[in-house]
């Protein structure tokens, strides 16, 4: 396996090494700022899009859509998203495109002190991780085949594939009384995917000056069905925790995003951006408690702001920072991003 | 007499070649070079100012078995430092720096007090915060072995750190009502010796560095007398790898290792063994004379130590 593994690297350092050579792309790639760049990849362009993400939550919207300071509550919780996007151009106009996130967040409750006496009083934490791979997107992007600078549109539609674990790790809770209080320490391991295949569409078009570009991106998953997971309850017998677990169904509703986007080519490597960005979730239902419970829509609104910069013709490092404006029972992070693509014409010789 | 006619040979061989790079920049593109490009210490006369940026929040640790936990509590800190820098040519191999710290503290906990006997419930929520002046740093570099034609020097470093920060909690009224220090409340003393390459596009550097505690007196628990302490010393080890994407836009690798001293508090060592392997990689964008450095530190292993990231944002200015 590790010879294997080996292999593989010297395989991707050769292909790698290979392309590092001068190519033919280079000069289409090199004469596109990203204000004029197409909305797709061209013709036997890969591309390689990875980031990271640091989410700073520090406010929830309650379901009025009312602002909750988080430190007011003792929520307040960092989580790092890391994305990885491939593109490759089969035709002019025709993209596949696929997409994976890691996940890592953890979200704290309000500690609970129980006094019973007051030499034995119990501290209860409880502790919600999500770690893990988010389900793998596959999409097709239709380019309108309009060969202009002034504006571009493209569909896409594809399918979200439930490869990704979704079923809870068994918990790791806590005792421990070394302590002034009895401490609980409730600690719950999620994953990140969904357990269910969706259908995804999507619509993007672009508007350009000289200077300035106007842009939207629309994005709609909806879920097939009903989906099932496990949920795991915890008893105290002795001092020693064991665990059980039961099924439960659920079903997931339906998501959309909305980015509205306008841009300034302040110089040929510098492109400058704002923008607003609309999340969405439809209502659906869990079966967790034992009984079919609705789960209530969710809304996030934020601004964006930021910068790309051309490093090469093949390589640009992406910021954005985004702000929280607005929701609805939904918490909303500040997110800071960072990320570098990278372009190459695998197959051209 | 071999040995002198041997020497003069050298002399003769190097120092026209010498003088040829001493003549390639000029003073303009001097200060305009990049993280890798730059010479080893400021030029003569040359200052460099700057503006740093520093964001951490309190998430996970890395516990006594150098395992990767989360804080139980729900307890909510985050730091925010910014300070301003000032670093001077004093010679062309003598280089003097300021650091002039600013930090913004704050710490946050709600609970929910109940005691079924009484019928009693109460949430409690309490926000402290701290804002000021932390511990100023003076520096000198000094390139030891010169920097040669093949752009090899070996630095030498003293940083002393004062502890002009606020060191006790101030404006207490009650255990969660007080104001936060900005300062650690000891002085430091850190000897380091630095050996770099720069290979264009690419740059090497090996550090190891000490620093020395002199430890102090402050209050460490609300409510309780002064109490003398002493932070363990720290021991660093670096090696860095840079290199240019392009003309302007540098790429650093920087890989530290930190072995912590045992914590004294009056007198007693808390022996804990303290490690941390951090990886930070940083862009570095020249324009002209500006500099726009950004870092993200990952914590990758430790041993009773933070395992959060950190950012960073630097802007610089060469006059």
């Amino acid at each position: 396996m590790i010879k294997l593994a080996h292999q593989g690297w010297v395989f991707l350092f050769f292909i790698l090494s290979h392309h590092l050579a001068a190519q033919k792309g280079d000069s289409i790639l090199a004469n596109e700022t990203t204000l004029i760049r197409p909305l797709t990849v061209h013709k036997g362009q890969f591309r390689v899009n990875g980031g990271y993400s640091l989410l700073i939550n520090s406010r929830r919207y309650d379901l009025a859509g009312n602002k909750v300071d988080l430190s007011d509550e003792g929520f307040t919780n960092i989580g790092h998203l890391v994305d990885l996007e491939l593109n490759y151009g089969f035709a002019e106009f025709l993209q596949v495109s696929m997409d994976i996130n890691h996940l890592q967040e953890a979200q704290r409750s309000r500690n609970i002190v129980i006094i019973t006496t007051p030499d034995d009083p119990i501290d209860f934490n409880e502790i919600t991780e999500r770690k893990g791979w988010t389900d793998l997107h596959v999409m097709l992007d239709f380019k309108v085949p309009f060969v202009t600078r002034q504006f571009d549109f493209v569909f896409s539609a594809g399918r979200s594939l439930p490869v990704a674990a979704h079923e809870p790790d068994q918990p790791e809770h806590q005792i421990d009384d070394t302590g002034p209080l009895n401490t609980i320490t409730y600690q719950f391991l999620n994953k990140a995917g969904e357990g269910t295949a969706a259908w995804l569409i999507g619509l993007s078009g672009k508007v350009r000056t000289d200077k300035f570009g106007f842009s939207f991106d629309y994005f709609r998953q909806h879920f097939s069905g009903e989906a099932t997971s496990i949920s795991w309850s915890a008893s105290l017998d002795n001092e020693l925790i064991s665990y059980t677990s039961r099924d439960y169904d659920y079903q997931l509703g339906d998501r959309s995003q909305l980015l509205f986007l306008s841009e300034y080519q302040a110089w040929p490597f510098l492109n400058l951006f704002l923008g607003y960005q609309a999340h969405n979730s439809g209502e659906g239902w869990s079966e967790i408690t034992g009984i079919r419970t609705l789960v209530e829509r969710q809304r996030r609104r934020s601004i964006q702001l930021g910068a790309e910069v051309l490093v090469t013709p093949r390589l640009w490092i992406r910021q954005v920072a985004s702000f929280p404006t607005g929701g609805e029972n939904s918490f909303n992070p500040l997110i800071l991003s960072t990320r570098a693509v990278y372009n190459l014409f695998p197959f051209e010789r | 007499m071999k040995r002198l006619l041997l020497l003069l040979f050298i002399v003769l061989i190097f120092e026209p070649i010498h003088a040829q790079v001493q003549e390639a920049l000029t003073p303009l593109e001097l200060k305009q070079t990049t993280i890798v490009t730059q010479p080893a210490t400021l030029n003569k006369g040359f200052l460099r100012a700057g503006f740093a940026l520093s964001f951490a929040a309190v998430d996970k640790f890395f516990d006594d078995d150098a395992k990767k936990r989360l804080f139980p509590d729900n307890i909510w800190a985050k730091s925010l430092s910014y300070q301003f820098a000032f670093q001077y040519g004093v010679s062309d191999r003598l280089q003097a720096s300021l650091s002039i710290p600013f930090r913004n503290e704050f710490i946050s906990q709600s609970l929910l007090l109940e005691a079924p006997l009484s019928g009693t419930s109460e949430i409690t929520s309490w926000g402290i915060e701290g804002n000021g002046l932390s511990d100023v740093e003076l520096g000198l570099i000094y390139q030891l072995v010169p920097e040669d034609i093949l752009r090899r020097a070996v630095l030498v470093s003293a940083f002393l750190t004062l502890p002009t920060g606020e060191k006790d909690p101030t404006d207490i009224v009650d255990e969660q009502n007080y104001t936060l220090p900005t300062g650690s409340g000891e002085g430091t003393l850190d000897l380091g010796v630095t050996f770099r390459k720069v290979q264009y596009p690419f740059s090497y550097e090996g550090a190891i560095a000490y620093d020395i505690k002199f430890g102090g007196t402050k209050i460490i628990d609300v409510g309780e007398d002064p109490t003398d302490f002493k932070s363990g010393n720290l021991l660093t080890l670096r090696g860095a790898y840079n290199f240019h994407l392009n003309e302007w836009l540098v790429f650093q690798n920087d890989i530290f290792y930190f072995s912590f001293g045992d914590d004294e508090v009056d007198g007693q060592a808390n022996d804990l063994k303290r490690w941390a392997l951090q990886y930070v990689p940083r862009l570095s964008f020249q324009i002209k004379r500006f500099r726009i450095n950004q870092a993200v530190s990952f914590v990758v292993k430790g041993r009773n130590s933070s395992a959060d990231p950190g950012y960073t944002m630097v802007v610089q200015y060469v006059f």
